[in-house]
């Protein structure tokens, strides 16, 4: 659906003519995507079916106003990407014009003393912690990679971070924002003139701008935000050289004051105990949980799937892992002094023989420890995360948010069943029944788990078998009580047969009716309906008096 | 291989933006340098990083667009440079380089009348006069008058120096020509030249896209290479190196010598001691790698071997992983650092991840706004170093540099390492 000529320059008058286009060569990039294979609009292709009316590169504040201002004067649909890595960064219908806000990239500030910086929406977390780590910060990226952008995982979208153990959840992280409403009037969240935090008198605006999971720009344009930094005991410099299997690159000195451990539990509560006490004792940057060494040895990348295979399956080393490998934990430990560092070690050693945990042999010398040690922190400080995608087929389940107690009951123990049904299919990649993260936030005031699968994304009849797996764990789930599905990709996936919005009608009903709530929200900030909703919400499917139903 | 042959590789991209930045986080340095890729830093629009063109590529064997002069533009405002191909192969086995490449020979092919102007007439020029400047072959050989330089079309030699197009026709760039025969003469090096016999490499056409001519060209001079039975082809440009280097043994006939940049050469004499940088050369420089000699010297065979499946759906290449970490980068180094009062102060993109100097690809000639945007950046990083000087091994990449000093005021000076080594060798 193409724009009228008067339009198209009203918006060229906007961004300048070298930063619009309505070419189908440069439309077509804003139409293919991660996870669209599982978007019922254009399953199992890449591609939607529809174009975007045209695509405009906004260099400021200013220019989103009013082009988000002449959205709603004319009424046409908006949707602004960043980044952009999955589908639900792309236009859900037809006659969308996309901001693609690359131009806005700058960091604005950093404030050392009050720990925050000011970031516009196209700074990536590479770039973002290039500039804290030097001055003794650090941030909390986004497990999409350090090629994600800031600002987005901040107000537009969840994604659990590796240092949410000490960092905590970037929801949480999100401190003043400025926002671009619906109806292009500025709103800017926290005291004027301040960034320290999000909140000022009054209700918090914060839960309406983003709740657990983001609006999935829907909700209008955010075009400036602080986020929380955190203190960083390591080095200020991260040196690294070539080699490894991880990420291609090795850390050239192991930090003075960092420690790996991936202690292993016979059982599950075993393993709780373990987190619990680490987070009592606020030991951990890191606490997470990878899975079974299986499913370890498949997160490598940077060595070919071939390299992979040869050295870590065809040897039968990760076969004998696993046997010794039932629950292995991931703590990763950073302290400012010699004296520092030996407490939190002596401590992390007790904690471990009190909770049953066994540090296996392997781990501690040879090319596991090497592995571990030097190219492990290259992948987790760096959170170079792109080596999920063997064959451009990475997808998780949709997630669940609770106590350990409750991820493992729900989501770890039914998951091994229905994963492991698929894993043997041949249809998805045979990484272990148990391939679950399991990251802690806040010291283990809560924790997130999600199994993930990886498909050939080349290969119909895989992407199929994903879904249909996705689809089993999802009714699964729905039938729990505790806990939530906190996820944004979880709600593109799921139900592969249904739209991003039939499946929230769906969830709804099981999580307090917030589609009921979200609705009116997005009806008093958007009048005009113009912030595309197709990823947010489920009120393309509502009709007026369900939505005002109490 | 065509186009259809990397569809697996485009649907397999999942759109993520690493092939825009430098891959690994530990790598940067700072906010400001952390773009990997020149075509997205200047275009801005997804569509012309390489993710973008792989899915515009898609998007064509789909049958969803067709050739037009927009797709040309995007294809073509790239200097195939390789650091994309880098950022994604930290992560996945895709191939991006082989498909950007893939999609030239394409559109060359299927897409005659949107052709660039400035990439036909360079093609003519290979082609009536073997080499890219439309001189007379008998050119060639002004740069060496009054060295010795053995004639191999005379005498044979043990190694062969490949002088390039651009060192032996481009008045400004001979001295490097010059300056690299003398010091082979002081090393006591039996080497020689194919003199007005010399052939393009054929990297240009390379390049855009002219497979048919890379071809013919590529296999002649192996076989002429062979014939001459020498041990080694040396060569000065960086791109003449990384063609004959990685790209010559994708069309066939064994070649039965090794390649080496002439800074690869000479360190080697140093090393043995038939060359001693002595003099003191007071120069504070910074050191540019060029992608030919760099992450594009990695030897590339487009194919993807056959392909099957492990634990289910693991995709085995049965052909080695190419990121580009086996490119020359400790040499030029090593030769700069023997040179005493030379301080070497490194830029924050180097080495396989170097920032493009913006020329390669058919860029330079075709699109010169996009050439000029890049070397600036080059430049402003070099000059955030606080060096005086930028080095380089590479023709291409130093006339680029001269004209960004040009257009930007900039009080950089550019010059060749051979340049710099001369001036300490007694």
């Amino acid at each position: 659906m193409a724009l009228a000529p008067h339009i198209y320059k009203m918006f060229s008058n906007i961004v300048g003519s070298v930063n619009i286009s309505d070419d189908p060569a440069i439309l077509e990039s804003y139409t293919f995507n991660w996870l669209n294979e599982f978007n019922n609009l254009c399953a199992p292709g890449k591609f939607l079916p529809h174009r975007p009316a045209a695509v405009l590169l906004p260099g400021s504040t200013e220019e989103v106003q009013s082009i988000v201002r002449a959205c709603n004067r004319y009424g046409i649909k908006f949707k602004a990407l960043s980044t952009g890595y999955g589908s639900h960064s792309l236009p859900g219908q037809p006659g969308v014009v996309v901001l693609d806000l690359r131009r806005m990239n700058r960091i604005l500030e950093i404030d050392e003393k009050n720990k925050f910086a000011v970031v516009e929406p196209y700074v990536t977390w590479a770039q973002l912690e290039a500039e804290v780590i030097k001055r003794g910060l650090f941030t909390t990226p986004v497990q999409a990679g350090s090629q994600a952008s800031v600002l987005a995982n901040l107000t537009s979208g969840w994604g659990m971070n590796t240092f949410g153990n000490h960092g905590g959840h970037n929801g949480r992280n999100a401190l003043g924002i400025e926002w671009v409403l619906p109806t292009g009037d500025l709103l800017k969240l926290g005291p004027p003139g301040e960034w320290f935090t999000g909140d000022g008198p009054g209700p918090s605006l914060r839960g309406v701008m983003r709740g657990h999971c983001g609006a999935q720009g829907g909700m209008g344009v955010f075009t400036k935000g602080a986020i929380k930094l955190h203190h960083w005991p390591g080095p200020p410099k991260l040196e690294t050289e070539t080699g490894g299997m991880m990420t291609a690159y090795l850390m050239k000195e192991i930090p003075e004051f960092m420690e790996m451990v991936i202690p292993c539990f016979d059982t599950y509560e075993q393993m709780i105990d373990f987190f619990y006490q680490v987070g009592d004792a606020e030991l951990a940057y890191v606490l997470m949980r990878v899975g079974s060494a299986e499913h370890m040895i498949s997160l490598m990348g940077a060595t070919s799937n071939k390299d992979i295979y040869e050295a870590f399956y065809a040897t039968g080393m990760v076969q004998a892992l696993t046997e010794q490998m039932k629950h292995p934990a991931v703590a990763m430990i950073f302290a400012n002094s010699r004296r520092e560092f030996e407490y939190r070690k002596k401590v992390m050693s007790e904690i471990v023989q009190e909770t049953g945990g066994k540090i296996l042999e392997v781990m501690t010398e040879g090319p596991m420890k090497e592995l571990m040690m030097k190219e492990m922190p290259v992948a987790l400080i760096g959170n170079c995360t792109l080596f999920i995608h063997h064959a451009g087929g990475f997808v998780i389940s949709s997630g669940y948010m609770g106590t350990n107690e409750s991820v493992v009951k729900h989501m770890g123990i039914p998951q091994e069943e229905i994963k492991g049904k698929w894993a043997k299919s041949g249809k998805i990649l045979d990484d272990g029944a148990d391939s679950t993260y399991h990251n802690s936030f806040e010291n283990n005031a809560y924790v997130y788990m999600e199994m993930e699968f990886h498909y050939d994304a080349s290969n119909p009849e895989s992407v199929d078998a994903s879904r249909q797996c996705i689809t089993d764990e999802r009714n699964q789930r729905r039938l729990e009580k505790s806990g939530f599905e906190p996820n944004d990709i979880g709600l593109t996936c799921g139900d592969y047969e249904k739209s991003p919005q039939q499946r929230i009608m769906d969830m709804g009903p099981h999580y307090g009716n917030f589609h009921l709530w979200q609705e009116r929200i997005k009806r008093a900030f958007d009048p005009n309906d113009v912030s595309d909703r197709s990823w947010y919400g489920a009120g393309l499917l509502m009709k007026d008096a369900e939505v005002s139903k109490k | 291989m065509a186009l259809a042959d990397y569809k697996k590789d485009m649907m397999r991209c999942v759109r993520c933006s690493t092939c825009k930045f430098i891959p690994i986080p530990s790598l940067l340095k700072s906010w400001r340098f952390a773009q990997g890729c020149p075509a997205i830093a200047k275009h801005n629009f997804h569509s012309f990083s390489a993710s973008g063109k792989l899915i515009m590529a898609l998007s064509l064997l789909e049958g969803r667009i067709e050739y037009s002069p927009k797709v040309m533009e995007i294809l073509y405002n790239c200097t195939l440079c390789g650091m994309c191909d880098l950022s994604c192969k930290v992560g996945t086995d895709q191939e991006l380089w082989e498909v950007l490449h893939e999609f030239r020979i394409d559109a060359w092919q299927k897409n005659e009348k949107n052709r660039f102007a400035p990439h036909v007439s360079i093609v003519e020029s290979i082609k009536s006069y073997d080499n890219v400047w439309q001189q007379p072959r008998r050119k060639r050989t002004d740069w060496a008058k009054g060295l010795k330089v053995k004639d191999l079309n005379q005498e044979k030699a043990e190694v062969l120096y490949f002088v390039g197009c651009t060192y032996s026709l481009d008045p400004e760039m001979r001295r490097v020509a010059k300056n690299t025969a003398i010091l082979f003469n002081k090393a006591g090096v039996d080497f020689g030249t194919l003199g007005a016999n010399e052939k393009c490499c054929a990297s240009p056409a390379f390049m855009v896209g002219d497979e048919e001519l890379f071809q013919k060209m590529a296999i002649e001079n192996i076989n002429t290479f062979n014939q001459l039975g020498v041990k080694k082809v040396v060569t000065s440009c960086a791109g003449c190196f990384g063609l004959i280097k990685s790209k010559y043994p994708r069309v066939g006939p064994e070649m039965k010598f090794e390649v080496q940049h002439s800074i690869e050469f000479l360190n080697e004499l140093i090393k043995e001691g038939k060359l001693k940088p002595s003099k003191e050369v007071n120069l504070s420089i910074t050191y540019h790698d060029p992608c030919h000699l760099g992450r594009m010297s990695d030897t590339r065979i487009p194919s993807h071997g056959v392909e099957h499946y492990e634990l289910g759906t693991m995709p085995i290449k049965d052909i080695p992983k190419v990121m580009g970490m086996n490119g020359v980068y400790e040499p030029p180094r090593e030769v700069l650092k023997s040179i005493p009062g030379i301080k070497l102060i490194e830029m924050e993109r180097r080495r396989e991840y170097a920032w493009c100097c913006g020329s390669g690809g058919g860029v330079k000639s075709a699109f010169p706004e996009l050439a000029m945007d890049t070397v600036k950046e080059r430049l402003e990083e070099a000059r955030a170093t606080g060096a005086e000087t930028i080095v380089s091994c590479c023709p291409w990449c130093e006339k680029n540099f001269e004209d960004g000093i040009r257009d930007s005021d900039s009080e950089l000076k550019v010059v060749d390492a051979v340049d710099l080594l001369i001036q300490s060798v007694e």
